[in-house]
């Protein structure tokens, strides 16, 4: 349960910068510290007690004389793979995001959310 | 047929091999790149044409790894998937198509890239059956578009950028965290596998909710509802019209569908509610708040998501709405219907609006007139957009509104609102676009992307008719008529270079089809009231359009197709079979007459147009409420109706608009006053009749089910009563023979709208007999005033005068007409006016009839300032040397004059067919009798017609050669040789006193004059407006802000859907 | 007051999903899929590491769409950045001695290390994108240290548009031979626990290493250039 609220927690931190700060570069590090709560719990959401890691180099992790693992020795590997594609795919947007503030900056010589307010009403 | 997952690989080794060919040229790339668009637009159409015609029957499983779900990931193709995939890869290849004509950014190659990357992503988002792989899908799709959107890499697309991106984060964040939890709360990642394991009960305990509302919450974000769609209007309006076409064409319906299907798998139990009220919400909100919106990027954007609000809502009946039967299909026809038609339309707005460069909606002036292909696509994308038929939008409301379960009838009324709202402010852009002058436009890229799409849209209007009339199980002659107004009306527009030959094509056609109809034998061998409106309306429109001949050479190729449509909606409206016909032929009418003023002048027919649309919209509704029976199409005789009153008062605004009656009359003056002369006759004459006939129709039908109905007629009555009186007077005030004409027509239709409300046999003879009689003198008047106008070159009366020594067979027809107007024996009008009388001494209406005879001379005093003014007094200088109004007008006039003479002296000519026509209406007896030839006779008397004529003849003529024989005694003076008060006049000008003829009575009868009624409209309009600019203000621009709106509006979700935590 | 109304509304949404997150058991075993991938993801792919197994094999197509992304990104972001002297007026410092002398002794030691994670990505944690990532900060380490160094976009773009073909590629020639998308029956799966094992996997990972490297690599390249003066 710690391991859950921690992740929230961070979760809404990151959700707080987006929603608070002013600084855009900021905000891509409050997105950015979503991203990694989010994998956070996801990954304990995934957690056994008692298992170990889903590598089976060790043969004593198989069933009795066969090629197939005993399933109770291993914690869940589908929400690693998750992770896997899901922190890449942050790392993604995360570089798009920093793009699109470069050139903002090169326009605008501000990353000041204020100065960029012209698209409303 | 193809195998999906193909398209997707295909164009991923395309995507890939770009980034090495980039080194190979621009030319290279690009050849790729259609290459590889080609090859999925074929694939993805064969496997859609596969499912259409069934060659396909089921949908499509692919196993990708050749793992069964839900160990492995699987797409699932299914028809509606396919389909969405067509419209993706279309408006896909059209956008990029403009954009590269436009001077697509540099570097090209990558752009190509992100735009492949895009269509790939939303394809595999629709395809794909697992919940992870969707998350993937969507990251490629919003990646995509984040760098498509950034790409003009100004100030204005960057902001969109990156405001797009923090809340497509939050927006992927809730996406992920939802599948990831579904999987721990289910056992797998597939949409199926998950769906098995859940059922309905399961939501009621605390886990599943949650989790269901944030991955649904995640995709509803990316649906731009209100309030957290600020990001969504910034991108409409900062980004590269070309990306924008694809993003609110394509790639967001994905989501949409994405959407819908996954609160199905997921059976999701408040989907209705949650898509009534972010539905309804962000549909009203942005139909409201585009009003004041000078941008026209950023009004098309609040179109596109109040589209999207709809959608959202007819999403959520659709799937857990509880419809059955022909609603749930009318339901899904609505869906696929506005999703084709907002696709089509809206990307080609945006191509139109980025090739013509103008942002500010006020630089748009004279954007139609000036280009006339442009302004045809762009009309043709404006008006399937808002809703008018036969285009596809029309249809798809019209299911809409029928497939909506009756207990929701509060959301008929709001979608019609925002409906009313949304013609609006469309058409305020398109009145000052068709003004007429402006520039011509001279713009770089080409318009081929948007003739694709407007061509795609007209033959889906087909598409929709067709599907319309199937579906609901009409009549099929509806549909045979409809096509065959359209094409009747296009083969006159193909002939436009000519107005000669449309002239000659019209009339032909007119004439030929009224001689198929007479020998038709289903039509003569029953006469009712609708042949009755039929002959009205046929025989007045060859006539009116005989007249047009010598006017026409100023008007524009389109006022002879668009007076075809007009005529034929209205018999049309006449022969319809039941409500939802009526409605159809009805709203026809209404927006080619509406295209027809505006080719006058803009601000009327502007105002004509949003009236007559709350009238119609109004009749929706109300037949809305009578709609019964598994089809839901009311018909006529219906035997129990649940709302009488409201359906009664609902369909019955729509007439009353039409007839102008009074409070709904601010539209008359200006639009009769200021649209082509050729058309008002038609206008005044014909087309308020069909508000007639409408009457006519819901008293006959609707009335009998009320109870108290006679206070209702009574009320309409008194309706009637002050139009006649009130409109008189302004008439007598007017300055512009038009517009006294206008007020004129409102005030004799309110006559005959008393007689209707009378609802006996002699009050719809007077009613009747009056229409007819209306329609040749108002008729005649106009006629001749167009031929006055047409040779004077003004309107304005105190500019005229002396006009019968010019014109004098004009005078005669004139003074015919206005004889006939004021109800004076011998000719036709007093028929009229004596069975009218006699029906309000029957019923003892007493204040009403005091106030019609009250209006009847008032009525001749504007009678007489139109002959004083015009024909009468000095002559002046520049009118010396006009001639009589051209042959035809006179033909027509004289044609019209000498009916009323013969009517006068026999108004058996009229009254045998409203006989007919009221006996069918369930009355036995006219309520008056015929004895011997001429002699009519009522309880309160008789009248003699032929004997009264004699009578008047005679005196004529006794009075004629006494004059004859004083002639030769009178010394003749000149207009101008008089002197009074020791001046003698030297011009006409000063003798004439046309000008401000009853200007004395003015004070006595201010109060009543004031225009109270229209300064009402006017200050509740500015209200609005001034509401609307407030709250648009909603939308600061700040992006903290726009992101607070998303974690305020999950709170609020949260809170109503899930009470368990507080 | 900003601060006030967000704090307000993020802790009643945090709430609502701490109350779920309440009800979600942690620690205890699970049930559905992963049953099936943990059992008999040796004896279907011969390949140790089980995420690996899922990552490129069971979810495959997933790990195609995420090298899109990362393609999509890089594209993305050198099309934005296309000749942007955006940050001129920054400038780069010349490093120090110490980092310099480590760089030249850790580069090829760390381009070691992340070709062996994805070669490895079958019996060891880690594979391709790890493996990439590393090399990538190797890379980064370069340009920390010189400010002269520059990478060979025409090579790093071919390097990845070929790996990204392989993969695609590989995909249909399953499609082709096994009549499904990314089969891993096209070449024998090999012994548990040996190198050359698991079929398609190791191709596939070393592809996407490779794929990985290079467009991290680009990325930084793109994102220092808009600083260099020429």
């Amino acid at each position: 349960m710690v391991f859950f609220a921690a992740s929230l927690l961070l979760i809404f931190i990151g959700l707080y910068a987006a929603l608070v700060k002013r600084n855009l570069i900021k905000i891509i590090i409050g997105l950015s510290i979503m991203d990694t709560g989010v994998n956070m719990l996801i990954i304990s959401l995934g957690f056994v007690k008692g298992r170990t890691a889903p590598i089976i180099s060790l043969k004593d992790l198989f069933k009795k004389g066969s090629l197939l693992v005993d399933v109770s020795k291993v914690v869940d590997p589908l929400p690693q793979a998750l992770v896997l594609t899901a922190i890449v795919i942050g790392v993604a947007v995360t570089a798009m995001a920093l793009s699109v503030v470069i050139r903002m900056y090169s326009v605008k010589k501000s990353i000041e959310i204020d100065d960029f307010k012209e698209l409303k009403w | 047929m193809v195998n999906p997952v193909v398209i997707i690989a295909v164009t991923l080794i395309a995507a890939f091999s770009i980034g090495i060919f980039q080194f190979l040229g621009k030319k290279f790339v690009r050849g790729v790149f259609w290459l590889t668009i080609l090859f999925d637009f074929t694939a993805i159409l064969s496997i859609a044409y596969g499912f259409l015609t069934k060659v396909i029957k089921a949908p499509i499983m692919v196993k990708i790894g050749g793992f069964p779900p839900p160990i492995g990931i699987n797409l699932y193709v299914d028809q509606l998937s396919a389909y969405l995939g067509v419209v993706v890869f279309f408006i896909g290849a059209m956008a990029a198509y403009h954009w590269i004509n436009r001077g697509i950014d540099d570097p090209e190659p990558k752009a190509l890239v992100l735009m492949l990357l895009l269509l790939l992503g939303s394809t595999g988002m629709i395809f794909t059956q697992d919940f992870f792989n969707l998350f993937v899908f969507i990251e490629i799709t919003s990646i995509a578009s984040y760098g498509l959107v950034a790409s003009k890499l100004d100030g204005f697309s960057l902001e969109a950028a990156f405001k797009y991106i923090v809340v497509g984060s939050i927006s992927s964040t809730f996406v992920l965290l939802g599948a990831v939890l579904l999987y721990k709360f289910a056992g797998s990642l597939n949409m199926l596998d998950i769906s098995n394991h859940i059922n309905k009960s399961m939501y009621s305990g605390g886990m599943l909710i949650i989790i269901s509302i944030m991955f649904l919450f995640g995709l509803l974000i990316e649906l731009e509802v209100f309030p957290m769609n600020g990001w969504a209007l910034d991108i409409y309006q900062g980004a590269n019209p070309a990306v924008v076409a694809i993003l609110a064409g394509g790639i967001v319906k994905g989501f949409y569908l994405v959407f819908v299907r996954s609160a199905n798998y997921l059976k999701f139990p408040y989907l209705l509610k949650i898509g009534i009220i972010f539905g309804l919400a962000t549909y009203l909100v942005s139909q409201f708040f585009a009003w004041k919106q000078k941008d026209i990027r950023r009004l098309f954007g609040y179109s596109s998501v109040g589209q999207l609000g709809l959608l959202i809502l007819a999403g959520a009946f659709y799937i857990n709405g509880n419809l059955t039967g022909f609603a749930k299909k009318y339901m899904l026809f609505a869906i696929i219907f506005f999703v084709l038609n907002h696709s089509f339309s809206k990307s080609t707005l945006f191509f139109l609006a980025d090739l013509f460069g103008k942002r500010n909606i006020e630089e748009w002036k004279g954007a139609i007139s000036q280009n006339k292909f442009f302004g045809f696509l762009f009309s043709s994308s404006v008006l399937s957009m808002a809703g008018a038929p036969p285009f596809l939008g029309f249809w798809a409301k019209l299911f809409f509104i029928l497939a909506i379960p009756r207990q929701y009838f509060y959301i008929v009324v709001l979608v019609l609102i925002g409906a009313a709202a949304e013609i609006l402010y469309y058409f305020n852009l398109y009145r000052i676009a068709s003004e007429n002058d402006g520039e011509v436009l001279d713009y770089k890229g080409s318009i081929i992307p948007s003739l694709f799409n407007v061509l795609v849209l007209l033959g889906l209007a087909v598409l929709g008719a067709y599907k319309f009339f199937t579906i609901t199980g009409m009549e099929i002659q509806n549909a045979k008529f409809l096509a065959f107004i359209t094409v009747s009306a296009i083969a006159v527009l193909i002939i436009g270079i000519s107005r000669i030959a449309q002239w000659i094509l019209a009339l032909g056609m007119l004439i030929s089809f009224s001689y198929h109809l007479i020998r038709n034998q289903n039509f003569v061998s029953v006469f009712n009231i609708q042949s009755f409106f039929v002959i009205l309306v046929l025989v007045g429109a060859v006539i009116f359009l005989f007249a047009t001949y010598p006017l026409s050479k100023k008007y524009s190729a389109s006022f002879y197709p668009l007076f075809i449509f007009t005529v034929f909606s209205m018999v049309g409206i006449s022969v319809a079979s039941n409500w939802i016909s009526l409605f159809i032929f009805w709203e026809l009418m209404s927006w080619s007459s509406y295209l027809l003023i505006n080719q006058g002048s803009k601000k009327p027919a502007w105002i004509y147009l949003v009236m007559s649309a709350i009238g119609g919209y109004s009749m929706l509704a109300g037949i809305k409420l009578l709609s019964t029976g598994s089809n839901l199409i009311p018909v006529f005789k219906a035997s129990a109706i649940a709302a009488p009153v409201w359906a009664a008062i609902l369909i019955f605004t729509a007439f009353l608009v039409k007839m102008g009656t009074a409070p709904l009359h601010i539209w008359a003056r200006d639009a009769y006053g200021e649209s082509p002369d050729g058309f008002t006759p038609l206008l005044s004459g014909v087309l308020s009749k069909m508000g007639v006939f409408g009457a006519i129709l819901t008293i006959v039908y609707l009335i009998p089910h009320i109870s108290h109905s006679n206070i209702i007629l009574y009320g309409l009555a008194w309706f009637g009563a002050l139009t006649a009186l009130f409109m008189a007077l302004l008439a007598v005030f007017q300055e512009d023979v038009k517009k006294i004409l206008a007020y004129s027509s409102i005030s004799q239709v309110g006559y005959i709208l008393i007689g209707i409300a009378l609802a006996t046999s002699l009050g719809y003879s007077a009613a009747l007999y009056h229409t007819v009689n209306h329609l040749i003198f108002k008729g005649l008047l106009f006629v001749a005033a167009a031929g006055i106008i047409y040779r004077t070159g003004t309107s304005y009366l105190p500019e005229m005068g002396g006009l019968i020594r010019r014109m004098p067979f004009t005078f005669l027809a004139f003074l015919m007409g206005i004889i006939t107007l004021a109800g004076i024996p011998p000719l036709s009008g007093f028929a009229g006016k004596w069975l009218l009388y006699s029906a309000l001494l029957e019923k003892r209406w007493m204040f009403i009839l005091l106030i019609a005879m009250f209006a009847s001379i008032v009525a001749f005093m504007y009678c007489y300032k139109l002959l004083h003014a015009i024909f009468l007094g000095q002559l002046r200088d520049k009118y010396r040397d006009t001639k009589e109004v051209p042959l035809p007008i006179v033909i027509i006039e004289l044609i019209l004059a000498g009916l009323t003479m013969a009517v006068g002296m026999k108004p058996s000519l009229i009254l045998r067919f409203s006989d007919k026509a009221i006996k069918t209406l369930g009355f036995s007896n006219p309520g008056y009798a015929y004895e011997g030839a001429h002699r009519i006779v009522s309880k309160f008397g008789y009248w003699n017609a032929y004997f009264m004529a004699v009578f008047a003849i005679g005196s004529f003529i006794i009075a004629l050669v006494l004059f004859f024989l004083v002639k030769a005694k009178i010394r003749k003076v000149g207009q101008l040789d008089i002197g009074y008060a020791g001046e003698v006049p030297d011009s006409p000008e000063s003798v004439h006193f046309g000008y401000d003829l009853y200007a004395h009575m003015r004070r006595a009868v201010r109060v009543f004059i004031y225009p109270h009624v229209e300064n009402s409209y006017r200050r509740i309009y500015q209200g609005l407006m001034a509401f609307v600019d407030y709250t648009r203000r909603f939308y600061t621009g700040d992006l903290n802000t726009y992101a607070l709106w998303v974690i305020i509006t999950l709170s609020f979700i949260f809170y109503i859907l899930y009470k368990g935590v507080f | 007051m900003r601060k006030i109304v967000a704090i307000f509304f993020l802790t009643i949404v945090g709430l609502y999903m701490l109350s779920l997150f309440a009800q979600i058991p942690f620690g205890k075993p699970y049930k559905g899929v992963s049953e099936h991938y943990v059992e008999r993801g040796i004896v279907e792919n011969r390949g140790s590491n089980l995420v690996t197994s899922i990552v490129v094999n069971y979810r495959g197509f997933d790990t195609l769409g995420e090298v899109t992304v990362l393609f999509l990104a890089a594209t993305g972001l050198s099309f934005l950045l296309f000749s942007c002297k955006c940050l001129r007026e920054f400038k780069r410092i010349r490093s120090s001695l110490v980092l310099r002398t480590a760089t030249d002794t850790l580069f090829p030691l760390i381009l070691l290390f992340g070709a062996y994670i994805f070669i490895h990505g079958h019996l060891t944690p880690g594979g391709g994108f790890q493996g990439g990532s590393v090399i990538a900060s190797g890379v980064m380490l370069l340009f920390l240290a010189y400010r002269s160094f520059h990478v060979n976009h025409k090579a790093l773009s071919t390097i990845e548009s070929l790996a990204g073909i392989t993969f695609a590629g590989i995909g249909l020639v399953g499609l082709i031979y096994a009549k499904s998308f990314l089969a891993n029956s096209v070449i024998s799966l090999g012994q548990w626990n040996k190198l050359f094992s698991a079929g398609l996997i190791p191709f596939i990972y070393i592809a996407v290493g490779f794929k990985v490297g290079a467009e991290l690599s680009g990325l930084i390249s793109d994102m220092i250039s808009t600083t260099k003066e020429d």
